[in-house]
């Protein structure tokens, strides 16, 4: 089972195939070739000096590079024709903004309308995320605010941009719950809140529903008079998606650091890979990511589920000077294997990740020679794609009428 | 200091780091000085001159204030601002944070901060392996004159001399707009001069602030709103005669950010002491003893996302040969460095530093004026430092102790080509890591304690007439192992030696006497300066250094009225490694009329940045726009 965003209208040349897993297809739908397919990546300079972004083309890998350049702190969502860039708190003259953009212009923004809140013009909204509910009416992550928003995406103007606002503060004792992903899944909107501390993973992430219908709280669980949400069994929660059969919530907790005296970072490692099914809300420790003892995929970056339903890891070393690697997840032995991947997806700085429509991993690499790494588990082919800046994060967009495509 | 900014701007505006520690090379820069022939009299060197190296005749600090033509009737009158008096030196490159008394940075021929060395009468304000000195420090109205000088210098790039105004006795106080007050006094005393400064500023000019909430009655965001948090407040008192200086200086600044909120507060706050004393027994050294304490509190992470209560005291005792002998320089210092965070009190770093700097030098080596040797003319200078580091690992007390060698040279050959006057130079010089350099900062930056100095060689070409100071000046630099942050893909960074730098530049300055009573100084700077290093900026400008910067500074001279009309034109910067983001070109024009009155009175009237162009040399750190000030100086005799 699989979550449309939207039912399209003839009229719509265009689809979104969220890597988030709140898109339109998936394993149960018709297959999505890559001339369809156009790839959308974040991009941050080396030096997080600058940031801008990437429009390929997956037939043939085609690249606008370097669009609308501005600051290095922002994020990409696929949507219909075109694409949300949301600026987060650093992302320059954007910053704390989300803009449209179509794929006949993307280096344009059709709009840009502000997340910071009038009540509260201190405050750095830094937002995260929009997840499209329907045509008018989308919420927006707002990582450093207690209120995720209710926005209508097509707004003509930015005075009807913002339509609510739903107050999450109740869920962290700092008031600030760090809600920093989102999928939709059984007709609610299921948003992950890190619950940090001065941005220390001091206690369990949490997943809180909301009610589409009404843009209400869901409560997780009746026993209480309260309304609440589900405790996760892993630390500094990260991301989340839909399962391809649709039945349930996968999210990656990348744990919590000890900064000894000289500010090092130590993990604890008391992250992993959670599974929720939605049926009952139990929660399976799909993969941990072990102890400072015996960590044997190093620490959690990023994870996707490719087309054919297997589960990709993103792990490694993350102090200066380590690297990374992609595992394949064997969810029923609960362990996880590089075995059979290719040279280039180990041992080497890995930003990003997403499994594309298509049925191919892309994957982000930073370093001396940052760009992208198409990686085709099917054949085990790769296909390096050079870019002059770090992919942040990586979404596709679905052309329905990919003959008109340039 | 830097260290502070750094963080501050961490995220806020990270192409300081690209830009601060983007890679320099060293060069030689004689002193810029109004040539001779249109400088008959120049200024009286003041009586504490010979704490300077006493070579080289300086650049007035404003030719507004340059007493070439009638010093007796146009006393002279420092600038408030410090980017208004030293902007007139070719090869330099003045980035304020803000308005008036905001963190400023001098760069030099495309070095970074840390690359050139700041010294006020010969008394270095910073040492081999500290921070960039903020300008906004210095006492502004007690500075005469400065010159660069890249030949002696022991920055990698060079060298900014600055030294005291002659003893005058005088009073002076001004106003002007976004609350700039300033009051300053100067008076003899002994055989020296003592003069107190205070200045502050609420530095609260109108921006546009794009990141402003939505408001249905400003849905373009057109309005303005006064800049928050930005404002600065200095006093400081100065002690100046031959051999001696004694500074003291407490200066304080806000620092705002990028969605201008108002109830941001994050401030630095510095305290300075700085003694020089006459070293009995070798006549012309000196012993030398610093105090810093500065603080950067930021309580609510509005500036770097957490908050932060950060201190650090260096404390230092040395001795400086200075001017005892003509081809022999010395010095020997002890430093201590504290830094301790209130938000983790576990959390205390502690390093001391040994210096032995020697330098052997022909006597002419940094003059700049050229002896005039129409056969040819060789000279130089070779030299070392020995660095000692001890650091103490905060927790279990240990400590370890490292040692660094870091060479210079320099040779000159000088010649005469029927009426042009040539100078070639090459230069070697090597640059100390900083401790953020080395140890980083509360895990958002990772130090390197590997590192390893960067070095620089350079060749430099000065044209001129024969007796006069170079017309033109080409440079060369290459730079290796230049230390540059690089990020991992999880954004953690590091200092590396992994950057190299390329840099080509062009400097001219000239001052013509136009018909009377006009007079015309012309300052240029091409700079080509390029990323060499093996990674996604290579070949890119580096971030922050302008490829053009032009001056001009239009005098007209009445005994009734001084009027002088500048402008500055700097172009072809980048805010960024990458080369995306293209900063403003910075056009400014300033009036200045000068009034003499009765009784020693005189006033000053400036406005400036008339076009009231919106420019910001730091990312997101906008300065401000047309702004008016006047200033009243009341002189008694001597």
């Amino acid at each position: 089972m699989r979550f449309p965003l939207v039912i399209a209208p003839l009229a719509l040349m265009f689809t979104a195939c969220s890597d988030s897993g709140n898109g339109l297809l998936g394993g149960g739908e018709p297959p999505v070739t890559d001339d369809a397919t156009v790839a959308v990546v974040a991009l941050r300079a080396a030096d997080f000096s600058s940031g801008a972004h990437a429009v390929i083309r997956a037939a043939d890998n085609t690249i606008d590079n370097n669009l609308d350049p501005d600051g290095s702190d922002m994020s990409i969502r696929a949507d219909r024709d075109g694409f949300f860039r949301v600026g987060r708190l650093f992302g320059g003259s954007d910053a704390n903004a989300i803009s449209r953009y179509t794929l006949d212009n993307p280096g344009l923004p059709q709009s840009t309308y502000s997340t910071q809140d009038a009540a509260r013009p201190d405050e750095g909204s830094n937002p995260y995320d929009i997840i499209r509910i329907s045509d008018d009416r989308a919420y927006v992550l707002r990582y450093g605010s207690a209120r995720l928003w209710v926005v209508d995406p097509e707004a003509s103007s930015e005075i009807g941009f913002k339509q609510g606002e739903i107050d999450l503060s109740a869920f962290d004792s700092d008031g600030i719950p760090e809600m920093v992903a989102g999928v939709i899944a059984a007709g609610r909107v299921w948003v992950v809140l890190q619950r940090l501390t001065n941005f220390s993973a001091d206690r369990d992430s949490m997943l809180v529903a909301i009610d589409t219908a009404t843009n209400t709280l869901v409560d997780l669980d009746l026993s209480t008079a309260a309304v609440d949400g589900l405790t996760l069994p892993v630390r500094n929660a990260v991301d989340i998606r839909v399962s391809n059969d649709g039945a349930s919530l996968l999210v990656l907790g990348i744990g919590g650091a000890d900064f000894d005296a000289q500010f090092n970072a130590t993990p604890r490692y008391d992250g992993g890979l959670v599974q929720v099914d939605l049926a009952n809300l139990n929660t399976r420790l799909l993969l941990d990511d072990g102890t400072s003892e015996n960590a044997p995929f190093g620490q959690f970056a990023a994870f996707t589920q490719d087309r054919q339903d297997t589960l990709w890891l993103i792990a490694g070393d993350a102090d200066f000077g380590g690297a990374d690697r992609l595992f394949r997840i064997d969810p029923s032995a609960a362990t996880a294997s590089t075995a059979g991947l290719p040279q280039s997806t180990q041992n080497v700085e890995i930003s990003t990740l997403a499994a594309s429509p298509a049925g191919d991993l892309w994957l982000g690499l930073a370093g001396n020679d940052p760009g992208l790494l198409r990686f085709d588990p099917r054949t085990g082919a790769t296909q390096p794609l050079p870019l002059n800046l770090v992919p942040i994060n990586i979404d596709f967009v679905i052309r329905t009428d990919s003959a008109a495509v340039r | 200091m830097r260290l502070f900014w750094c963080r501050a701007m961490r995220t806020a505006c990270c192409v300081v780091f690209g830009a601060t520690v983007a890679p320099m090379v060293m060069g030689y820069s004689p002193t810029s000085a109004v040539p001779a022939p249109m400088n008959p009299a120049p200024p009286a060197p003041s009586p504490d001159a010979a704490a300077d190296d006493g070579r080289d005749p300086p650049v007035m600090l404003d030719p507004m204030v340059h007493e070439s033509r009638a010093p007796s009737q146009w006393p002279v009158t420092p600038a408030i601002d410090i980017t208004q008096s030293l902007r007139a030196l070719p090869g330099l490159h003045l980035r304020p944070s803000g308005g008036l008394g905001s963190y400023t940075e001098g760069r030099l021929r495309g070095g970074s901060a840390r690359q050139m060395q700041a010294q006020l009468n010969g008394v270095p304000l910073r040492r081999a392996g500290e921070e960039a000195l903020n300008l906004a420090l210095l006492p502004s109205l007690a500075l005469g004159a400065a010159h660069l000088d890249t030949a002696s210098s022991h920055g990698l790039v060079g060298d900014l001399h600055l030294r005291v105004a002659p003893i005058a006795r005088n009073l002076q106080l001004g106003i002007g707009d976004f609350g700039a007050r300033h009051l300053g006094a100067q008076t003899r005393w002994g055989h020296g001069l003592v003069a107190a400064q205070y200045r502050s500023a609420d530095n609260d000019f109108p921006l546009r602030n794009p990141l402003k909430p939505f408001d249905p009655a400003d849905p373009e965001r057109r309005q303005t709103e006064p800049r928050q948090n930005a404002d600065t407040r200095h006093a400081s008192l100065l002690y100046s005669a031959p051999g001696w200086l004694a500074l003291a200086v407490d200066n304080r600044e806000a620092i705002p950010n990028a969605r201008n909120s108002t109830n941001n507060r994050a401030k630095l706050s510095t305290q300075l002491l700085q003694i020089a004393t006459p070293a009995p027994g070798l006549d012309g050294s000196q012993w030398q003893w610093s105090w810093t304490e500065e603080r950067y509190t930021d309580r609510t992470g509005q500036l770097a996302l957490e908050p932060a209560d950060l201190r650090q005291r260096t404390i230092s005792a040395g001795w400086d040969s200075a001017d005892w002998h003509p081809v022999q320089r010395w010095s020997i210092d002890w430093s201590q460095f504290r830094a301790t965070d209130a938000a983790r009190p576990e959390v205390a770093q502690q390093v001391q530093r040994w210096r032995l700097s020697g330098q052997l030098q022909t006597p002419d080596v940094a003059s700049a004026t050229p002896t005039t040797a129409t056969a040819g003319q060789w000279s130089g200078l070779i030299g070392a430092l020995v660095l000692g580091e001890d650091v103490h690992a905060p927790g279990n007390g240990a400590s370890h102790v490292s040692w660094e060698l870091l060479p210079r040279a320099h040779l000159q050959y000088t010649t005469t080509l029927a009426v042009v006057q040539t100078r070639t130079q090459l230069s070697y010089r090597e640059r100390a890591p900083t401790l953020f350099e080395k140890f980083g900062d509360r895990g958002l930056f990772r130090g390197n304690p590997q590192l390893r100095p960067e070095r620089a060689l350079a060749l430099d070409l000065d044209l001129g007439r024969i007796n006069a100071l170079p017309l033109l000046r080409l440079y060369h630099r290459e730079l290796r192992d230049a230390i540059t942050p690089q990020y991992n893909a999880r954004g953690l960074g590091r200092s590396t030696n992994a950057g190299r730098a390329r840099i080509t530049g062009i400097s001219l300055e000239q001052t013509l006497a136009l018909a009377d009573p006009w007079t015309l100084h012309l300052r240029g700077d091409w700079l080509e300066a390029r990323d060499r290093s093996d990674g996604p900026s290579r070949n890119r400008r580096l971030p922050g250094h302008p490829e053009w910067i032009v001056g001009t500074q239009l005098r007209w001279t009445h005994p009734r009225l001084q009027l002088r009309y500048a402008w500055h034109w700097e172009a072809g910067a980048f805010y960024d490694s990458p080369n995306l983001l293209r900063a403003p070109i910075v056009r400014q024009h300033d009036l200045h009329a000068v009034i003499p009155l009765a009784g020693g009175l005189r006033l000053t009237l400036a406005a400036l940045n008339l076009s009231d162009n919106r420019h910001a040399r730091f990312n997101g750190f906008p300065e401000p726009g047309r702004q008016f000030r006047a200033d009243l100086l009341l002189s008694f005799t001597p």
